[in-house]
């Protein structure tokens, strides 16, 4: 994706005053869109945003794909979501914007960026020493590469995300996986019942299910969980 | 207009329902809202569904626009449209901007409830490209209608910009094409009071009583912000047309039951889990408010307290005349009404009374339960979506209806007991 083709992507969200991928072991600015004067030099942000997701992980010990950091400044929001080992995006705001369709902007841009972030370099994986970005030799050189994405999902880090590798059928499995990943988790199963016309206790039993009724079941699991294609 | 919105409204005090323009009205929270639109289409796919909710929303919406129409004096299709827009914000439902002729035209939506709360509730870990206003989709198509003397159902209205999918703002098209004839049947005072039998008293009325005047005058004050939301409680509050909830439910009910029979007892028990997430993130926000603290005092813990505030809310939102005929603690919770607002539609209205959906008297009774005996009220409680997984994934509550006044029983009566 070419830095034209970033901005006509992010252009759309009206409310949305810049946004920024970043690099995240360096800081290095990998793609901007800005609209109007910004305060401050991208640059800058780049750097202070890398800093902070640093920070982040000390504190935490490893990266966690998906956080949210959100800064509140004068009039405007600043949210940066932290989408892999190696990169973030930052996303600048209306500061009337309300959070839960700034979150849903951020889902949807990053949904379409996937495919076209830096990828992780096995030296930016470790958790970051605290030093300034720029005395990273590695980091500072790395290249960002495009990574395919695997999935066509509702969040970066469900996309990461697998099957369990232990127990039960494979429908057992994906059944399993709904549990762990739906809204309202505890009444997925009767929302799959309802979806495919299957009684819930033939769920509750998925090592019985035909072919047919497994890939209604599949099918069901895709809907609620708003994706198009699931990790088996 | 030669009178307010406010000389539409009357109250039911025997049986506690709630009209305005001869419309029952009761509040619910987008919690509630999202999972029952939600339910509706797990039944009849995201397509289906939808035109069926738009459907509910036009039959409900029209007869109430119509009641208000003539209830204030509007004569003029602006003073219509404008009073239709008015009442809509005032409800909680976000601003519509009804750009409609005869004909037609274009409606443009702004923090419109549904597509605002499902953005707030699910923006940041699910996609979504279906529309998720159909209210505000049905209710411009009657709005249209009644502003321009048209008749019933002879204007169709389709969502076709939604925030749901990133889209800046929400937009309804309506037109005359397609359009199909409707019947905006629905609960009015007057067949409430005749199909209804007397009231009764329960258990501790002299404590609920006080409790349900206060918050009734207290809720009387709360209305849309400058953008049509009701943001209380922890919640986005909607003042909804119940007739829009029973027709939709009714609705889907019928179809599945010919199409998909095995999907009935799912449809069911996701309607009571409605019911259930309706009294913990409702009524549950209400008990941990500050101004519940102002009106009652902040709540003990003591789980007949919590109970007894959850009957005078049920009462003070339109849901009926809820009562408690028995309460032990960490035991066992029976809960009687003449009526609720779902069982009087399905007796009057539906084509089915006897099987009709029900779901919110009777999960209710299991979120009660979980509010009594499942949360930590002291110092003060956090009434979140976490914790109603938490306690949903546990719960130790089973309920039976053990009298439907929707199939004929002179009540309805619910016993809740432990497992």
């Amino acid at each position: 994706m070419t830095n034209p083709e970033f901005a006509a992507l992010v252009r759309t969200i009206e409310p949305l005053r810049a946004c920024f991928i970043i690099e995240a072991s360096s800081g290095a600015l990998h793609r901007e869109f800005r609209r109007g004067a910004l305060t401050v030099e991208p640059d800058v942000v780049a750097r202070a945003v890398a800093g902070l997701a640093r920070a982040q992980t000390d504190i935490v010990g490893s990266s966690e794909p998906a956080t949210l950091t959100t800064l509140e400044w004068p009039g405007v929001t600043v949210i940066v979501r932290s989408v892999s080992a190696s990169a973030l995006v930052v996303f600048f705001f209306d500061a009337e914007m309300s959070l839960g369709l700034a979150r849903m902007h951020i889902t949807n841009v990053v949904d379409q960026l996937d495919a076209h972030l830096p990828v992780a370099h096995p030296a930016t994986v470790r958790a970051m020493p605290a030093v300034p970005p720029t005395a990273d030799p590695v980091a500072t050189h790395d290249v960002p590469e495009p990574v395919a994405s695997p999935l066509p999902v509702a969040s970066a880090a469900r996309a990461t995300d697998e099957l369990p590798a232990v127990g039960g059928s494979r429908a057992g499995k994906l059944l399993e996986y709904l549990d762990g990943n739906a809204p309202d988790t505890h009444a997925a199963l009767l929302r799959v019942s309802l979806q495919t016309g299957l009684p819930l206790s033939l769920l509750k039993t998925p090592e019985r299910l035909s072919g047919e009724e497994f890939d209604q079941v599949t099918a069901s699991v895709r809907r609620i969980l708003g994706v198009e294609q699931l990790p088996l | 207009m030669t009178k307010t919105i406010d000389s539409a409204r009357l109250h039911l005090p025997e049986h506690q329902f709630d009209f305005l323009a001869g419309s029952p009205v009761v509040v619910h929270c987008h919690h509630f809202n999202l999972f029952w639109d939600q339910t509706m289409d797990d039944a009849l796919g995201e397509e289906v569904g939808r035109r069926i909710r738009t459907h509910a929303a036009h039959k409900a919406s029209y007869k109430f626009l119509r009641g208000l129409v003539d209830e204030v004096g509007a004569t003029s299709p602006v003073e219509r449209l404008r009073l239709a827009s008015t009442i809509f914000s005032a409800m909680g439902h976000g601003k519509l901007h009804l750009a409609v002729g005869r004909s037609g035209g274009l409606v443009r939506g702004e923090q419109l409830h549904y597509g605002f709360g499902w953005c707030e509730k699910y923006g940041g870990r699910l996609s979504r490209s279906e529309p998720a206003d159909a209210f505000a989709t049905g209710f411009s198509a009657a709005a249209t209608e009644v502003a321009y003397n048209l008749d019933p159902g002879s204007r169709r209205a389709t969502e076709e910009r939604c925030v749901v999918d990133g889209s800046a703002g929400c937009s309804i098209r309506v037109s005359g094409a397609e359009a199909e004839p409707i019947l905006p049947l629905g609960v009015d005072p007057e067949s409430a009071r005749e199909v209804l039998p007397p009231s009764f008293d329960g258990m501790h009325e002299d404590q609920i009583a006080p409790i349900v005047s206060g918050l009734r005058e207290f809720l009387g004050g709360v209305a849309g912000d400058d953008r049509g939301v009701i943001e209380a409680f922890g919640v986005l509050v909607t003042a909804h047309l119940a007739d829009y909830y029973n027709h939709a439910a009714n609705d889907v009910l019928d179809i599945i039951a010919e199409e998909k029979p095995a999907g009935v007892q799912a449809f069911r028990a996701l309607l009571l889990e409605a019911g259930t997430a309706c009294a913990f993130h409702t009524f549950g926000g209400v008990l941990a408010s500050p101004e519940w603290e102002g009106l009652v005092g902040a709540p003990t813990g003591d789980p007949l307290e919590i109970v007894i505030g959850c009957v005078a809310l049920a009462r003070a939102l339109g849901f009926g005349r809820w009562a408690i005929e028995e309460f032990e603690p960490d035991t066992r919770l029976v809960m009687t009404s003449p009526g609720t607002y779902e069982s009087v539609f399905s007796r009057l209205i539906s084509a089915n009374a006897a099987e009709g959906p029900g779901g919110i008297f009777v999960g209710a009774g299991i979120g009660i339960m979980q509010l009594a005996h499942g949360v930590g009220w002291q110092p003060r409680a956090s009434i979140d979506s976490e914790l109603y997984l938490g306690l949903a994934r546990s719960n130790p509550w089973v309920v039976t209806q053990e009298s439907s006044f929707a199939a004929g029983d002179v009540l309805d009566r619910i016993v809740v007991t432990r497992r």
